[in-house]
């Protein structure tokens, strides 16, 4: 077992 | 036919190197409603998805791309330095994030 955290792919979205 | 450039400007790609920060007219903040983290802006929020603010919250203009993926190491499994190349040169375009002179 890990008690790493699994990545995510970082991203945004920008809203005006 | 009209193309669109999907940013707004084209600064040169994040390197390993590079020393990030938000820039000065930035915060980082988290939006109770969305339940996001966003990037405030004067004009735009930015919706953080991802771990892009644990990346973001680690950019203080003194670590290195290179210390911030190492540091996010301790937290993930696995952190494609890349991935965080990217999603830092793609905020960069936006001039949300700005690098740090190496000299400076």
């Amino acid at each position: 077992e890990s008690s790493l955290e699994v990545w995510e792919t970082p991203e945004f979205d920008e809203i005006g | 036919m009209t193309a669109v450039d999907p940013a707004p400007t084209r600064p040169p790609a994040v390197t390993g190197s590079d020393r990030p920060r938000l820039a000065r007219h930035v915060r980082l903040a988290f939006d109770p409603t969305r339940q996001r983290h966003v990037l405030l802006h004067p004009e735009t929020v930015v919706v953080l998805h991802g771990s892009g603010a644990d990346i973001l919250g680690l950019c203080d203009g003194r670590r290195t791309v290179a210390e911030i993926v190492d540091e996010l190491g301790a937290r993930y499994q696995v952190v494609p330095d890349d991935e965080v190349r990217r999603f830092l040169t793609r905020l960069a375009a936006r001039r949300c994030v700005e690098l740090v002179p190496a000299d400076g």
